[in-house]
């Protein structure tokens, strides 16, 4: 046995594990449970990026581990017969796909695999398909080990792979020659040991790609050292260590990121780069030369998420934030986030009181918290991450550019963010199709955008207004503080909700909140409650036989000396959802009377004797219940103010006559 | 004439024409009511009482705005459907009323009732043939123009580095219909000056006239048009200002802006007359004139 030939790649694996480690060594934040040591290449030409890959694998649990998953999510861009392809029909995010293009379509390889002993994996490659019976789906690979991996074990993984980008429909590819590269190499799955999120034993939580899902990794170390032609600007997740110029007009440059879930790069030679600062963090915006003028509004929106998350979840744990502004052909990789590297959106000429650009930019910075640090599990509950996010997105976007005009912000017609967010639940053609809780990949009859973004944003501000803003804030602190590098799942979120909730207000909204989040997250049914009738009938004497005297005698009063009304109000639920109410009721005299309800019979009426009319009524006066379908009938007036309307027809009635004389124009 | 000289005989015709005026004025409020007073209905209906409708008093509301029109909109589809025709109905009886607008300002302006509607009636059909064969003119230009337009900005989608090149070409696009638009609206009225001056039928033939006519005096015609656009431009400019200076909260508010508005449409007729009379002056005085 020649020992030089067994000593020397054992010193060089044993040096590069430690130099692994040693460059992933700053504290760590999050358990580090798969690291990636990749050397890649691109050829801009071909759209192929190659690489090489060490893994080091940690098993996180008390099983023995005899498979790996890994997820290989180009392959949903294979063909037309992947599950991905099937769901969206080949289009997606509005953008259809050139199928007869064979540049169009994605793929990834594992060329090699062998563990640091040498066995050669290669062969015991096979895909899976753990959601559908789709056996030409090839997004989840599943590798047999020969020797497993032991409880609390690890494994080291030599790999080699070829990525074909395709051409962007869908968050990652190419166009031209920007390149958005997302989901782009084997990435293992995660192993969930029995007791954490919903594992009742130990699994592989490793999904296939679908149309309708996004993803879950693991916290892990990349080191990423990429060489393309130096013309090519490129940004990356995380932060740049090196970079040098190599033969044949190539450049080499590596990028270090450390507790992140995922690394994304990208790169083209028409990037222009503004670079800013916010306390210790570096902001870098790749932006197409036509867009340069919007660069302020990316900085100034990362910035006010910054400031924000901040101040109302937790410091941001990292040193740097990329956004990546793609080409108008290349928008199908907008509006996406990665760790520290997020993909916003703009449009030339997009004026500044349509923001567009600062609400995608905030929203994707906060998936940066909302799925990267609290990193949720998107394929089975979309609605964390998301419907979290949206939450946080209009609150910074109400904060910073104001509310009613945050959003949408002329003269004459403005919304902010969070309207939007309401409305777009509210009056979807199907409030009622699902429920939010669903699996990404289960919303087969639509409304995953709804169930999962706008109507838990609106649940979530619902709860936030009935439980106060201070108890809110406790919530979300604490939330973050507890899962922060880890991954949470909505029961976790919710025991948060309740121990905070019961810490502040005791019984106050019953045992737990458990009602409200088995009506709103996982039922379907819509909240309406409507204010049916306000009534004031005058009180007359009885009429007939009075014998309280003893005598049978006719009542002879038709009137009392002082006029008194018997009034009320009746509410009527409407929808199947239940919430606490408030009454706020108006008399003529001024007197203003709030009354309590639970909310939870069909009707209910106030009722009063005073010498005053009930002049208006409203239901929940503070607008608590967002998630009430239908403001407008959640109040009435017995005689409504008719200014209103007189301004509306008079601005009706010019608008008639202008379009009448345009007509004559043709005159 | 030149030019001024002309666009002030317009301001002279259009200042002599304050009856016809309000007469024109009078009808279109007619039918601007007779939607305005059944949308009120449909409005007061519509809120049921509520509260919130007292958001788009003081400014606009998305939320309020959004749900009272959710709540009508069944209303308003029929209010939309019988104000498609009341439409049609405007624009015939607008070209019913150019032949007496002309035929007076050919006059020199001497309103005469019976006489408007005599020749209203008379020159009906030769105007209502000339409007759809501009129609169907306007629908071709349509079609030379944004044919090609669509196929560069389709072209330019797959190819150009940036989506800047398809906005230029489409606000090119967009230019160069307005132009041709006035161009057309500009021979259009010159073939219903011939139509009433030389009394005649031959309604594609005098199209064909006063396209060589107006291509010949394009420098003349075509400034003068545009100098007359300026008159409705400041109007615009002024009631904006006026508008944005007064707002619309307040019942008093609301009643002085009523009558800003019945102002500035009083004010579009008139300055409509003052663009006939100016045109129409300009053609009677130009040589050659009764040849075409």
């Amino acid at each position: 046995m020649n020992c030089k030939k067994l000593i020397t790649p054992a010193l060089f694996t044993c040096l590069l594990i430690w130099s692994i480690s040693f460059l992933g060594n700053s504290q760590a934040l999050s358990p580090r449970i798969a690291n990636y040591d990749m050397k890649v290449k691109l050829d801009p030409v071909e759209k192929i990026v190659d690489g090489t890959m060490i893994l080091e694998w940690n098993n996180p649990s008390q099983d023995t581990i005899r498979e790996l998953h890994f997820h290989m999510y180009l392959n949903a861009f294979k063909n037309n017969r992947s599950t991905f392809w099937k769901e969206s029909g080949g289009q997606l995010r509005g953008k259809g796909v050139d199928t007869k293009d064979p540049k169009t379509w994605g793929w990834v390889d594992i060329l090699s695999l062998k563990t640091l002993e040498g066995n050669d994996l290669t062969n015991s490659i096979q895909f899976i398909q753990p959601d559908d019976d789709n056996s030409d789906d090839q997004s989840v690979a599943e590798v047999k080990l020969e020797n497993p991996v032991l409880p609390g074990g690890s494994l080291t993984l030599n790999m080699e792979f070829r990525s074909k980008l395709p051409k962007i429909f869908a968050r990652s590819g190419f166009s031209d020659n920007y390149f958005l590269v997302a989901q782009w190499f084997p990435k293992i799955g995660v192993y969930e040991p029995a007791g954490m999120r919903y594992a009742e034993k130990g699994q592989w939580n490793c999904h296939q790609y679908h149309a309708n899902s996004e993803f879950y990794a693991d916290f892990s170390v990349y080191r990423v050292e990429i060489t393309l032609p130096e013309e090519f600007i490129i940004g990356a997740t995380g932060k740049r260590i090196s970079e040098k110029t190599i033969e044949n007009g190539l450049q080499q440059v590596t990028y270090l990121a450390e507790d992140v879930v995922d690394f994304a790069w990208t790169t083209s030679p028409r990037f222009i780069v503004v670079e800013d600062k916010w306390k210790d963090v570096d902001i870098k915006v790749y932006l197409q030369p036509e867009h340069e003028q919007l660069a302020l509004r990316h900085t100034e929106s990362v910035k006010a998420a910054l400031e924000y998350f901040d101040a109302h979840l937790g410091p941001y744990p990292y040193s740097t934030i990329s956004v990546v502004d793609p080409p108008f052909r290349g928008l199908g990789s907008a509006g996406m986030e990665y760790p520290t590297f997020i993909t916003a959106g703009s449009i030339w000429g997009l004026p500044d009181e349509l923001r567009f650009t600062e609400m995608v930019t905030i929203h994707e910075f906060g998936h940066t918290y909302l799925m990267g640090i609290l990193a949720t599990n998107e394929f089975e509950e979309a609605w964390m991450d998301e419907g979290m996010n949206t939450y946080f997105e209009a609150r910074i976007m109400d904060h910073t550019y104001g509310k009613g005009t945050s959003f949408v912000g002329f003269k004459k017609f403005h919304y902010d963010d969070k309207e939007n967010q309401r409305l777009s639940y509210t009056r979807s053609l199907y409030p009622k199709i699902a429920e939010s809780t669903r699996p990404a990949w289960k919303f087969e009859q639509g409304g995953y955008g709804t169930m999962s973004y706008n109507k838990p944003a609106t649940m979530f501000t619902t709860l936030e207004r009935l439980v106060g803003e201070e108890t809110n804030e406790e919530i979300w602190k604490t939330y973050f503080e507890k899962w922060k590098f880890k991954h949470p799942s909505g029961r976790d979120f919710i025991n948060v909700v309740n121990e905070v909730v019961s810490k502040n207000h005791g019984t106050g909204f019953g045992e737990n909140m458990n009602w409200f989040f088995d009506q709103t997250l996982y039922g379907s049914e819509v909240c309406d409650y409507k204010l049916l009738r306000i009534r004031n009938n005058k009180l007359t004497p009885p009429k007939g036989i009075d014998d309280t005297g003893g005598n049978k005698l006719i009542y002879k009063k038709t009137e009392y000396e002082n006029t008194i009304y018997k009034s009320s109000v009746v509410i009527h639920r409407l929808g199947e959802v239940v919430m606490p109410q408030e009454v706020l009721i108006h008399f003529e005299d001024g007197e203003e009377i709030t009354e309590t309800w639970d909310g939870k019979s069909r009707t209910k009426e106030f009722s009063y004797e005073k010498p005053e009319k009930i002049t208006w009524a409203k239901i929940d006066p503070e607008n608590k219940i967002m998630l009430d379908i239908n403001l407008q009938n959640n109040s009435k007036a017995i005689k409504p103010e008719k200014t209103v309307f007189k301004k509306h027809l008079i601005k009706f009635l010019f608008l008639m006559q202008n379009i009448f004389q345009d007509l004559a124009i043709f005159i | 004439m030149t030019i001024i000289q002309n666009y002030l005989s317009g301001l002279r015709l259009a200042s002599r024409s304050l009856k016809m005026t309000t007469l024109i004025y009078v009808i279109n409020l007619i039918f601007a009511l007779a939607l305005a007073i059944p949308f009120y209905g449909v409005i007061t209906n519509a809120a049921h009482g509520s509260l919130q409708v007292n958001k788009l008093l003081e400014g606009f509301n998305y939320t309020a705005f959004q749900e009272f029109t959710d709540s009508a909109k069944v209303s308003i589809g029929l209010l939309f459907k019988e104000g498609i025709w009341l439409a049609i109905l405007y624009l015939l009886l607008s070209i019913f009323m150019a032949g007496g607008i002309l035929k007076t300002l050919d006059n020199g302006a001497v309103f005469k009732g019976r006489e408007f509607f005599a020749n209203g009636s008379k020159f009906f059909f030769r105007f209502l043939r000339l409007t759809l064969y501009f129609i169907i003119i306007h629908a071709l230009v349509i079609l030379i123009i944004w044919l090609p337009t669509s196929i560069i900005i389709a072209t330019l989608a797959k190819n150009a580095d940036s989506e800047k090149a398809l906005f230029y070409a489409a606000i090119f696009g967009g230019g160069l219909h307005i132009l041709i638009f006035i161009y057309l609206l500009i021979v259009a009225h010159y073939t219903r000056f011939m139509i009433i001056t030389e009394d005649t039928t031959k309604v594609l033939k005098k199209i064909w006239a006063s396209l060589k006519f107006v291509s010949r005096k394009f420098f003349s015609t075509y400034p003068l048009y545009l100098l007359l656009l300026v008159n409705l431009v400041l109007l615009v400019l002024v009631f904006k200002f006026l508008s944005g200076v007064i707002g619309m909260t307040t019942g008093f508010t609301i009643f002085f802006m009523f009558l800003l508005q019945q102002m500035f449409i009083w004010s579009r007729i008139w300055l409509k007359i003052w663009f006939y009379g100016s045109q129409l002056e300009y053609y009677i005085t130009s040589p050659h004139a009764p040849s075409y």
